[in-house]
């Protein structure tokens, strides 16, 4: 029995679909991420599970108790908003305090557990100063003191990251992470950040349109996307057209040159699919001896720092690889003939 | 540039002594009630007067009550008009701009001929009646200032995030308005409550015609029957007014500072 169940839950604002048919089991302590475009309705969910908008259709458990219609505030779930939210009167201790002193706990049951939370997000020293006073950084900390300090039943996180500058956002996602780990919380985030979903979560929910693309764990998600959306949304990815010569052979051609599947593609002989190739899995030249190899020209090099991104026509389709940087390996001229190879596992077959 | 400042400085000048003139003149004229000296005796008489006395704390009260009623009826409006229901903010403000429209003389007209002796509701037929008719036709005169005043401090604040965060910890609505809101628009009310109180002290309309002794009806008697003496209502009526005015930019003041350190 999962700890948290959204089942069949859709939301509608008048004829308009946000959230559409989403089924979702969450384990107890799991960490999921719900990743998509904005307007994808993966905000929506949350605020549903938090209490702000009610589901037009499905239901939501929380320990095997329905919470679908219940009232907010007597969910017990910790939220952290994007804006961070903090009580701009109120000091950080007495921030942290707020669901405290609602829950009608002792002042000294509430002194210690302040102090407690503020060791938890490392910041002991500054319980008496104003949010005003903070950095971003240091406001969504204490926003996440105050939503833990209820000790809530789930945890969940409304892109708390997004304002952040990109040196915090990393430091602090990494210290979400932690902390959840730490008190083995039950937990979903909101992003549009993919990196931060791969790099965060137990689980990836991918949403399009109000609807899950994918779930997996971010290794399936970024390895095997099962629709060219998750594809083309998470990571850099080169989408081309193959077409099928034996389904149950596996064996396809792209830009009329021969390679093979891992998996059989669906369809008859000689209709076009779509198929991915990441451009990490693509290496020039070193052909191995299963290897898929076409022949392409180079058209263009993007340096990136650690990798090299090179364009490579085959036919009419592009085709991106990375090459790393290194000193002795010299990037290929433009213009020039090269053979690349990849492994047919990593030939991605795409359903839609 | 230097011939820009030299305008500047003119027209700073010019209009300095435009308002001041009249001013220091009311004060000097103020000041001569007894022949070939300087005093305040007419500062004496008037804050000695009985009548004073009771005009002005009359008008304090109901200035008082005005404010209280304004905010009760006003927070919770603007509160719920920007969290649920935004589409009604133009209708909302429409009806708190519409005292600046219709004249007092009107709106108490109408009061007169809505709530007379023979009415429904006879409120005029008490003292007590009249009281209470003439603070809510005050909310109803400060209406625009006060909401304007709240509004713009509730927009100043995430309410609807602020509002969710309170609920998520287990607060429910009371609790969010007097703990979470209504701290965070403290200087805007202030700044309301500040103007209801210049337009209440200075009220003459409503309360010379629903014949209630405050401090308007008050000063136009002693215009009416004496010479120095309201000169130096005018001098206090001023002071009054820019006390208000002082601690309206105090308040102010504290709003900027939380404000730009929230950045």
């Amino acid at each position: 029995m999962s700890f948290l169940e959204i089942k069949d839950i859709s939301k509608n604002y008048g004829a308009n679909a946000v959230v559409r048919n989403v089924d979702l089991n969450i384990d107890k302590g799991e960490f999921i991420s719900l990743l998509g475009p904005s307007g994808c309705g993966k905000t929506t969910v949350l605020r549903m599970i938090a209490g702000f908008e009610t589901p037009t259709q499905g239901t939501i458990n929380i320990d095997n108790e329905d919470i679908t219609t219940i009232n907010t505030a007597r969910r017990n779930i910790g939220m952290v908003f994007q804006a961070y939210a903090l009580f701009p009167n109120m000091t950080v201790a007495n921030n942290i305090a707020f669901g405290l002193k609602i829950a009608g706990r002792s002042s000294a049951e509430i002194k210690m557990r302040v102090a407690e939370m503020l060791d938890l997000v490392k910041l002991p020293a500054l319980g008496d100063r104003y949010p005003y006073q903070l950095s971003g950084g240091q406001q969504q900390r204490i926003a996440l003191a105050r939503a833990l300090a209820i000790s809530p039943r789930v945890l969940l996180l409304d892109e708390p990251l997004s304002a952040l500058d990109a040196k915090i956002r990393v430091s602090l996602r990494e210290e979400i992470r932690s902390v959840q780990r730490k008190l083995g919380i039950t937990t979903v985030f909101v992003t549009h950040d993919q990196e931060e979903a791969l790099s965060m979560s137990d689980r990836v929910v991918v949403m399009s349109e109000g609807r899950i693309e994918q779930l997996g764990t971010p290794l399936e998600i970024y390895n095997q996307p099962r629709t060219r959306f998750v594809a083309s949304f998470v990571g850099t990815l080169t989408i081309l057209s193959a077409k099928i010569i034996d389904s149950a052979a596996r064996r396809l051609t792209i830009c009329d040159q021969p390679v093979k599947s891992k998996l059989s593609p669906e369809g008859k002989t000689g209709q076009e699919i779509s198929v991915a190739l990441r451009p990490e899995a693509i290496r020039i030249g070193k052909p191995g001896a299963n290897s898929n190899n076409l022949n392409a020209n180079v058209i263009d090099i993007n340096f990136l720092g650690s990798i090299m991104r090179v364009k490579v026509r085959c036919g009419t389709q592009d085709i991106l690889l990375d090459m790393f940087n290194q000193s002795k390996g010299k990037p290929p001229a433009i213009g020039s003939a090269v053979t690349v190879s990849f492994e047919p596992d990593d030939l991605v077959i795409l359903n839609a | 540039m230097k011939n820009s400042n030299l305008g500047a400085w003119l027209a700073v000048i010019l209009g300095a002594l435009y308002f001041l003139m009249p001013l220091v003149a009311t004060f000097e004229f103020s000041l001569r009630l007894k022949r070939d000296e300087y005093s305040f005796e007419a500062y004496r008489i008037v804050l000695s007067d009985p009548v004073f006395q009771s005009a002005f704390t009359y008008s304090l009260v109901l200035a008082i009550v005005t404010i209280v009623i304004g905010i009760l009826i006003v927070v919770p409006t603007a509160y719920w008009v920007q969290l649920r229901l935004p589409k009604l903010r133009p209708v909302v403000e429409f009806i708190t701009l519409l005292p600046l429209v219709i004249p007092a003389i009107i709106i108490v007209f109408g009061y007169i001929r809505m709530y007379n002796t023979s009415s429904f509701l006879p409120l005029t037929q008490t003292v007590l009646g009249t009281d209470i008719l003439l603070s809510f036709g005050y909310v109803a005169l400060s209406l625009p200032y006060m909401y304007r005043a709240v509004e713009t401090g509730m927009r100043s604040i995430d309410v609807g995030t602020l509002t969710e965060a309170a609920e998520s910890l287990g607060a429910k609505w009371p609790t969010i308005l007097l703990s979470v809101i209504l701290p965070n628009i403290r200087s805007a009310i202030l700044s309301g409550a500040f103007l209801t109180f210049a337009t209440v002290i200075g009220e003459f309309t409503f309360a010379s015609l629903l014949n209630r002794p405050t401090f308007g009806p008050y000063l136009q008697l002693i215009g009416a029957k004496r010479a120095y003496e309201p000169a130096a209502l005018a001098i206090i009526a001023f002071v009054i007014t820019w006390a208000c005015m002082g601690l309206l930019q105090v308040a102010g003041g504290a709003a900027r500072h939380a404000n730009g350190a929230k950045k």
